[in-house]
């Protein structure tokens, strides 16, 4: 069995942490060395920076990595936003020795969902009898405005969240709402859910972006089928887990619920965690063609603490 | 099911997909097609229906469950024979997004082992499947409920044997057992995935489900012998399986199914429902290739007669007569207590421009008035020869009038003036295209537009057509407007193909608003085998989709144009593009290409207008 643990702590205790490995990602957005900027090198024994190979000269990304090369002395891995197996590659090789539960940082402001999803599989699936505590940070952006709709690349199951796709009541999905209205109710038409909740984040990292996101998904929210509009604080993924879990709990165990962030990414993050705590429950990755628009950190930071602890081999417990 | 209590009744209007309805709701509400007969025999179909045209609906009803309950419920000598002959067997499998979803996010595994996994999980789903419809059978064909626990714990036993080959588990049951094995779908993901991000699996560990990772459905078939050996099904009994949303699969994946097509003349016969276009080969596994009439016929539903007859005694089949049955049996069905049972035409009232009705064509009457307006004068001088005679209702009112009235009202349209055009009970289900999806959103829409006090007075029948034409008009272009727009973010090819089909509309507008009115609008595009891939592919998806629909001949109903033929503009966009949703006539794709690379003023003149010039789309927009 796993046990997952999420709780909302304050940046500054991170700051004041020993990391055994963190991992970075350097892409086009200017936000993604901001909380490499504020942290100290020194407290990290194994940093580790992806490079995303879409776009590789897109926006700041040159200046991103020439950052990392010079206040982290690491020159980024280049890395596809669909791919993880490097991730689970150097998370072996750097914490193989010790005993002692592991300390990882994850900045993921502006990661591949795939990739800080490979990180908690790889705490509940590689990591038997150890607690592994993955400290999950992200800095919240100001956004260019977006002037193309999201055309729709491909709509998988993130890997550790694929749910039990075999339904013996309603199929439920819940939508986390973020600019790209069309694209949610371009899934929904291809969900084809009987019962919809959507979600939205409220406080986010401004009132305008609220007000935003309500507009652009006007017509997924005010759809018949959408039961309820909930509006969950970005800063506290740990309020967001806990609202979701109540809200797809009358559902559950028998119906087919799927989760469809669309929203900033630490929602993305809570919607993750939901599908990887009950087994039922799909989380899927509704990825668009790249559009490097350039987001720029406002200076709040969003920092949640995951615990886990996989004690034994799940694929041998009886039903 | 006859004393379903009302209260525990849900609206149908609300639900439009037949996977959310409940066997109760899809039986009761279920109008059976010539499709739907058709797939009950002993072949292999490839069943082809634009997105919500009820593929899953007949998917559904095939499976035995649904079928008893048909025979049980309703008057259907075919299905009764089915149940009480063991003619047919059905059995549902659904491969929704979700469920592929699983197999497509293993990106890291090479074809072959992907093309196991396919298998592996088809294997299991099918027998997860076959569980319920098991249990149908042993209340079909075992009397008495204690024999029939009796029987269920034997087959119970038998499957465990032959599905879970894993020690310590015991089922009392085939819902215990139905759970186990969606529990293994789980843990077989898990695995995969504990194998990626560990580096291998632990010295000794199994792989889980073995007992699936064998030879395509075969176990499934030996569920079958099973079941038929305890329940002494007759030997000549067909097994069908129905293979729904086979379009979220990959090329790769119908290979594998049409091999097994090809390849094994027993008793089991597949049922593939996918989109238009989406049965993506013809290819097996086994060397030679799929021969549609031979190996298996593909099934036209969007072509069904079922969808398209008329209503008795009416002249054309605008307002068919399964959109007012649907309606119907959806007001039945629903919770509608106090409703009555109102017909469409009661609620939603008549439709001016596309009824048919003897209207006054006087030499001063307000239709000669338009004709002499907005007609050509081969038009004029056409009705001046024949008015008067009865071939004048034939080849020129019935053909004109709604289009000199579509006119007439976007001409008039000023300020916060609300258009009433799009209204009425045959424009409701006109605008569907025959899709019954489509319909009901356009029901609902309109439904939902009803106040309290419309609705209280629908209740008490107190008048008709509770609810204005400009509130419908508003229903339906907004509905018309979303169907559109929710084609910006399709995979792959949504802002070309929303930039083709405003291609069309836009066009078919300039030249039904700019162009003196003849007997006969462009509704529709033509193409020959010079047309481009791109556009070749856009048309693919757009019929697909339900956006264009080919004008197939009665001759091979069933075959799909390739690369040449008519394709009507969806009556859907009407409403948005101010389109008459009649049929029409068809313009050459190219002549449609080079209009949009004109100037203004070589559109304006190629547009040219015996009473007015008017530039096209100077706002970027029509509505």
């Amino acid at each position: 069995m796993t046990s997952l643990q999420v709780l909302d702590i304050d940046f500054e205790s991170v700051c004041e942490n020993q990391y055994d490995v963190s991992l970075f990602a350097s892409g086009y957005e200017s936000r993604c060395i901001y909380v490499p900027g504020l942290l100290n090198p020194r407290m990290i024994d194994n940093p580790l920076v992806f490079g995303f190979t879409e776009e590789p000269y897109s926006g700041n990304r040159p200046k991103n990595d020439v950052f990392y090369c010079e206040k982290w002395g690491c020159k980024p891995i280049p890395l596809s936003g669909d791919n993880e197996q490097p991730i689970y590659d150097h998370l072996r090789e750097h914490t193989q020795t010790q005993d002692s539960p592991l300390h990882i940082l994850v900045d993921y402001t502006s990661m591949s969902r795939l990739w800080y999803a490979a990180v908690l599989n790889w705490a509940r699936f590689a990591v038997l009898g150890r607690e592994v505590i993955i400290d999950f940070i992200y800095a919240m952006g100001r956004y260019e405005e977006v002037k193309r709709p999201m055309v729709i690349k491909d709509m998988v199951t993130i890997p550790g969240c694929e749910g039990r796709a075999y339904r013996l009541r309603e199929s439920v999905a819940v939508f986390g709402l973020g600019f790209h209205g069309l694209a949610s109710l371009c899934v929904l038409d291809r969900l084809e859910a009987d019962t919809v909740y959507a979600f939205l984040a409220s406080p986010g990292s401004s009132q305008e972006y609220v007000e935003k996101t309500e507009k652009t998904n006007e017509d997924l929210i005010n759809n018949y089928k959408t039961k309820t509009l909930l509006k969950l604080p970005l800063a506290s993924i740990e309020a967001c887990y806990r609202h979701l879990a109540e809200t797809i709990a009358p559902h559950r165990p028998d119906g087919e619920i799927t989760l469809v962030p669309m929203g900033p990414k630490p929602q993305v993050l809570a919607s993750i965690l939901i599908a990887m705590r009950f087994p039922e429950v799909a989380c899927l990755r509704v990825s668009g063609a790249p559009d490097p628009l350039d987001v720029t950190p406002t200076g709040d930071i969003v920092a949640t603490r995951v615990i886990v602890r996989a004690e034994t081999n799940i694929c041998s417990c009886p039903s | 099911m006859e004393n379903e209590p009302t209260k525990h009744r849900r609206n149908l209007f609300e639900i439009d997909n037949a996977r959310n309805l409940s066997m109760q709701e899809l039986v009761r509400t279920f109008i059976p097609t010539q499709s739907f007969w058709r797939l009950l025999s002993a072949k292999h179909h490839v069943v082809l229906g634009a997105r919500g045209q009820g593929k899953t609906a007949l998917a559904k009803m095939l499976s035995h469950d649904h079928l008893a309950l048909l025979a049980k419920t309703r008057d259907e000598p075919r299905a009764k024979s089915a149940i009480r002959d063991q003619e047919f067997i059905g059995i549902y499998l659904p491969t929704r997004l979700e469920w592929v979803g699983g197999l497509r996010n293993k990106f890291w595994l090479d074809e072959r082992e992907r093309e196991e996994l396919f298998q592996w999980r088809l294997n299991i789903a099918s027998c997860i499947a076959f569980i319920p419809i098991a249990s149908s059978c042993i209340q079909a064909y075992i009397e008495g409920k204690a024999k029939q626990a009796q029987t269920e714990r034997e087959l119970t036993s038998q499957l465990s044997k032959y599905w879970v080959v894993e020690s310590g588990f015991h089922f009392d049951d085939l819902l215990q057992l139905r759970r186990h094995l969606e529990n293994t779908d789980y843990l077989k993901q898990i695995q995969l995935l504990r194998e990626r991000s560990a580096g291998g699996l632990p010295p000794g560990e199994m792989p889980v489900g073995l007992a699936f990772g064998i030879d395509l459905f075969a176990p499934l078939r030996q569920g079958i012998r099973q079941l038929s050996n305890l329940l002494s099904i007759k030997p000549s009994c067909t097994w069908l399986l129905c293979i729904d949303e086979a379009e979220f699969l990959d090329e790769m994946d119908h290979r594998i199914i049409n091999s097994h097509m090809r390849a094994y003349p027993d008793n089991l016969f597949f049922k593939l429902t996918t989109m238009p276009y989406c049965h993506y080969t013809l290819a097996t596994n086994i060397g030679s290739v799929l021969v549609n009439g031979h190996d298996f016929e593909y099934v036209n539903m969007d072509s069904d007669r079922v969808l398209t007859a008329r209503v008795p005694g009416e002249t054309d089949s605008i307002g068919t007569a399964f959109g007012r049955t649907l309606f119907k049996k959806l007001i039945e069905v629903s919770d509608a207590r106090g409703w009555g049972v109102p017909t469409v035409v009661e609620v939603l009232g008549e439709t001016e421009i596309l009824d048919p009705r003897r209207e006054a064509w006087g030499a001063e009457s307000e239709n000669m008035t338009l004709l002499k307006k907005y007609a050509s004068s081969e038009t004029i001088a056409r009705a001046n020869r024949l008015i008067g005679t009865h071939r004048f209702r034939d080849e020129i009112s019935r053909k004109i009038h709604g289009a000199l009235l579509l006119r007439k009202a976007v001409d008039e349209l000023k300020g916060n003036m609300a258009l009433t055009i799009y209204s009425g009970a045959r424009m409701a289900i006109r605008c569907s295209d025959d899709n019954p999806r489509h319909m009901i959103r356009i029901f609902n829409a309109i439904l939902m537009a009803l106040t309290s006090d419309q609705k209280r007075q629908m209740r008490m029948r107190l008048k008709k057509s509770w609810i204005s034409s400009a509130d419908q008009t508003r229903a339906m272009q907004r509905l018309s407007a979303s169907t559109l727009n929710q084609v910006m973010p399709f995979p792959d090819v949504g802002p070309e193909l929303h930039a083709f089909i405003c291609k069309l509309g836009k066009y078919m507008h300039a030249d039904f608003h700019n162009k003196p009115v003849t007997t006969d609008q462009v509704t529709s595009v033509t193409i020959d085998d010079s047309v481009s891939e791109k556009d070749w592919k856009l048309i693919r998806v757009a019929v697909g989709h339900g956006l264009l629909y080919p004008n197939i001949g009665t001759g091979n109903p069933d075959e799909m144009p390739w690369r040449e033929g008519t394709f009507h503009l969806a009556y859907a966009l009407a409403p948005y593009f101010l389109l008459l949703p009649r049929r029409g006539k068809a313009v050459k794709l190219a002549t449609i290409h080079r209009f949009h690379e004109m100037s203004q003023k070589e559109k304006d003149e190629a547009m040219k207008s015996e009473y007015k010039q008017v530039s096209l789309f100077d706002d970027g927009d029509i509505t």
